[in-house]
Formats: structure tokens, sequence, C-alpha cells
């Protein structure tokens, strides 16, 4: 998928797809285990097919320390400013390069 | 005697409007006068054929039975033409009995023992002062302010961390047009 078709959205599904599986991989406990499940199970649409969501692989840590360099952005809860910038061309463009899958 | 001479008619000579005059004759036309005459029994009690008859439906004698009448009624109401004509001399009408209206509301006003006094006055005073309402809405916007600089200096943060793994040329934005097609049906 070329970044500037793709709307804002799906890549921030994407991206958070990515970070989900990659936090599936660390200690957690069983709340948080179905917690992310759940939210991962909340994502495909009409556009982002399951099959898609298969295709993504985990983050590694350095796209990690990215989205936490991003969301430092953020006051609190809300992620409105790290979602401008990890969606946009160019900071999506890296993480297509970091992950392939991404594409 | 020229025509100059002649006496003018200053009666005024009825105007219909465009639906009453799209309707094939004249004895259509006074069916739907004839519907709203104060005189002749009441609906449900006869009005629709008392209305026929008056129009000059049916045998020129008076012979013609109710039956004849009512199915006569019946065929003209299902008549598109009718219905319109029927809303636009209602609207015209209404404007007729507006000074009686207003006389009507002026007498219940006046008279201090109506029994209507009361909802006569507020009739007018809903019209003369209609109560107010004022809403106001306040809109803020609670995003973060963040400038620039900051962004500017987290993407790079971002681009320094890609290039530590490897990723030294990164892919310019690719420009693209695009259409919204109908998706394919199956």
């Amino acid at each position: 998928m070329t970044p500037d078709i793709v709307s804002a959205g799906h890549k921030w599904s994407m991206l958070c797809v990515a970070y989900y599986k990659r936090l599936l991989q660390s200690k957690l406990g069983v709340d948080e285990w179905l917690r992310l499940l759940e939210e991962l199970n909340e994502i495909p649409d009409l556009h982002f097919t399951p099959e898609m969501l298969a295709a993504i692989a985990p983050m590694s840590d350095v796209e990690l320390d990215a989205v936490h360099e991003a969301m430092t952005l953020d006051g609190d809860e809300r992620c409105d400013v790290s979602f401008r910038v990890l969606t946009s061309s160019r900071v999506f463009a890296i993480f297509q390069r970091l992950n392939p899958s991404l594409r | 005697m020229t025509d100059e001479a002649q006496p003018k008619n200053i009666e005024p000579v009825p105007e219909w409007g465009p639906k009453m005059a799209a309707l094939p004759s004249d004895k259509w036309r006074d069916f739907v006068v004839a519907l709203f005459e104060s005189d002749g029994p009441p609906e449900g009690k006869g009005r629709k054929i008392w209305a026929v008859e008056r129009a000059g439906f049916g045998k020129g004698d008076g012979t013609s039975t109710n039956k004849v009448l009512s199915t006569i009624a019946n065929r003209i109401f299902q008549d598109q033409r009718i219905k319109a004509a029927i809303r636009e001399y209602a609207e015209m009408y209404s404007h007729r009995i507006l000074p009686a209206a207003m006389r009507a509301v002026k007498h219940g006003i006046y008279d201090n023992a109506h029994k209507d006094h009361a909802r006569f006055a507020g009739m007018i005073l809903d019209r003369t002062i209609p109560v107010e309402t004022v809403s106001t809405v306040k809109i803020e916007d609670h995003r973060r302010a963040v400038a620039a600089e900051q962004i500017e200096r987290a993407i790079a943060r971002i681009e320094a961390l890609a290039r530590r793994a490897g990723i030294t040329a990164l892919p310019p934005p690719v420009d693209v047009e695009f259409a919204v097609v109908p998706e394919e049906t199956p």
C-alpha cells in the first residue's frame, strides 16, 4: 500500500496492530492479555480485513521507541498529536521501512 | 351609441386560481364552491351528495337517486385535479373569512365575561410578544497546543532512531491522484 493512499485512520490501525502484537509478546497479566486481544479483534472493518491484520508483524524495539517518542507530545490520555505525527506520510514511511509488513 | 358610452361593468369577475381553472367544467368548480358553502347538511350527513346536486350533476329534473349522486361524488373526489383545486380554494377561502375571524377574536378580548377571554388574549400575545428562548453554545477546543518546533524535534528523533537501525534513505512522499470508483458488484 502506498502511504499517501491509505487514510490516516487506517495507518493508525496498522500501527496499533503492530504495537499490540509487540505488547502481547511481553509478560502481561491475563486481564491485560484479554484487553489487547479484544482491541485487536475490534480493529478490522470493511477495508482493513482480518487477513491484513494477521499479516502485520509485531513492532521492533526501534519502532517502539519511535512510538514512545511521538507519544511524548501528548499531554494526557488523548493521542491527538501523536496521531498526527505517526500517520503523517513522512513518519509512516519510516515505519514501513522498519516494518515491511506495513506496506 | 359608441362602446365608450356603454356603462362599464364594475362587478368583480371571479378569477379562479390555476388549479380551479384546470378543472374540466363549471360544474366541477361549482362542486368545489358548494363544499365550502355555509348551508347544506354537515359532513357525514349527505354533504357530498348535496354538493354534487347543487353543482348540477345528475339528471336535470332532479330524479337522480342518492346512490347515483354518491357514486358521482366519489368519482370526482378520486380525481387529483379536484384535490388540488380544493386545496387552492381553501387557501383563498381562509383569506375571505379572515375579517370575520378577527372580529370574533376582538369580541372575545373586549368581552371580559367571555368564557374564552383569556385564550383569545393569549393567542394575540403569543403572536405579538412571542416567548424568546436564548441558547448559549460554548465550544471549547481541548486539544493540546503543541508548537511546530516540538513536533519537528520528535520527528527528527524518530528519523535518528531509524538511521541507527540502518534505515538511511527514506523514500520521498508519493504524490498520487486517485478517484473514488464504485465497488464491483458480484
